[in-house]
């Protein structure tokens, strides 16, 4: 099979998010909240357009505060950050614990977004947050 | 300067709203209690580290009638730093948008519907109209339909009137968000960038310094 023309390809954006938890938080529970969320806030027609893709989902080493903390990347339509980002925030609890997620930072590449907001995730992150939207 | 006027401590200790509030990017807090479990406050002693943070202290009314709202205020008023009301029936709400020792009205998707009478006072007495986030987060099919089509409907009336609206978390810990987050939710109902960056950047410090001015006045 030929693979599509990058040109052809639609417009991707990365968004990488931080979920703060009381406990554990499973890949594929998160997955399905989010898909649930987006579904529920805007339907199965746009959720659609989303083309929606968890990239990344890892735990962090340190705690916060008490929390656990993960990281996670999820690649979606480059026009549709606004509705994925309501979908992330509209999320209260991952398999009954509850949970507060924040969007680090939105990035055109996967190496970007790493680089930006994972690698140096908590520092980049308040400098990010200083700066406002 | 964000804000976030409407945070529940449950059954946290401050600091660690405080921690999140940073990481999140706030620079102002406001610890919300209901008035039937009003402990009087005092977190500050408790915080440690809450420098670049404003964490405040402040009162949810919740009142039957209007003269029951106006001892609660006048119970209240000068203990707290943010006086909140919650959206109850048509003359409470009418009331307390009218006060203007009132800093906001809570919990609009509760109790009657805000109408063009009530909006006109807000916008009189500068009383803002708070749009709850928690409210949408936890409801589900219906009830956030419900809790959507009253918000989009308030916000029509507060552009028209020109009243102040705020946009804060309103839950505990772990339903406070980024203020790019309650953006991207407020887009929900309508409320369009820059209103919303508004009204968590430079409406809630606004309706806060009503207060100080008023304060000023009182001690002179």
């Amino acid at each position: 099979m030929t693979r599509l023309l990058p040109s052809l390809r639609g417009k991707k954006r990365y968004i990488v998010f931080e979920i703060l938890s009381e406990g554990e938080v499973e890949k594929g529970e998160f997955l399905k909240e989010l898909w649930n969320s987006l579904y529920s806030l805007f339907g199965e027609t746009v959720a659609s357009s989303c083309k929606l893709w968890l990239i990344d989902f890892d735990k962090e080493d340190d705690a916060f505060e008490g929390f656990e903390v993960y990281t996670g990347i999820v690649r979606c339509a480059h026009k549709k950050t606004d509705e994925v980002r309501a979908a992330l925030a509209c999320i209260p609890s991952v398999g009954g614990k509850r949970i507060s997620i924040r969007v680090r930072g939105i990035s055109g590449t996967i190496k970007a977004a790493r680089r930006k907001f994972i690698k140096h995730g908590a520092v980049v992150a308040t400098r990010v947050a200083d700066r406002g939207t | 300067m964000f804000s976030d006027l409407h945070i529940h401590l449950g059954n946290e200790h401050p600091e660690r709203l405080v921690k999140v509030a940073l990481r999140y990017g706030y620079s102002c807090i406001a610890v919300i209690e209901e008035d039937e479990c009003f402990t009087g406050g005092g977190f500050d002693a408790e915080v440690g580290s809450s420098g670049k943070l404003s964490l405040l202290h402040g009162v949810e009314i919740r009142a039957e009638d209007v003269a029951e709202l106006h001892r609660k205020i006048r119970k209240y008023r000068r203990s707290v730093d943010v006086l909140a009301v919650r959206s109850g029936d048509d003359s409470v709400n009418r009331a307390a948008l009218k006060d203007k020792r009132v800093d906001f009205l809570a919990h609009l998707e509760q109790g009657d519907e805000l109408n063009h009478v009530c909006m006109r006072y807000a916008a009189e007495s500068g009383v803002a109209i708070e749009f709850n986030i928690a409210s949408i987060i936890h409801s589900k099919r219906g009830a956030r339909a419900k809790v959507l089509q009253r918000m989009s409907e308030t916000l029509k009336l507060v552009r028209k009137y020109g009243a102040n609206a705020i946009l804060t978390s309103g839950g505990t810990l772990y339903d406070i968000r980024a203020p790019r987050e309650l953006i991207a939710v407020a887009k929900l109902f309508g409320m369009e960038r820059e209103e919303a960056l508004k009204a968590v950047a430079e409406t809630p410090l606004k309706v806060l310094k009503r207060k100080e001015e008023k304060d000023a006045r009182l001690v002179r």
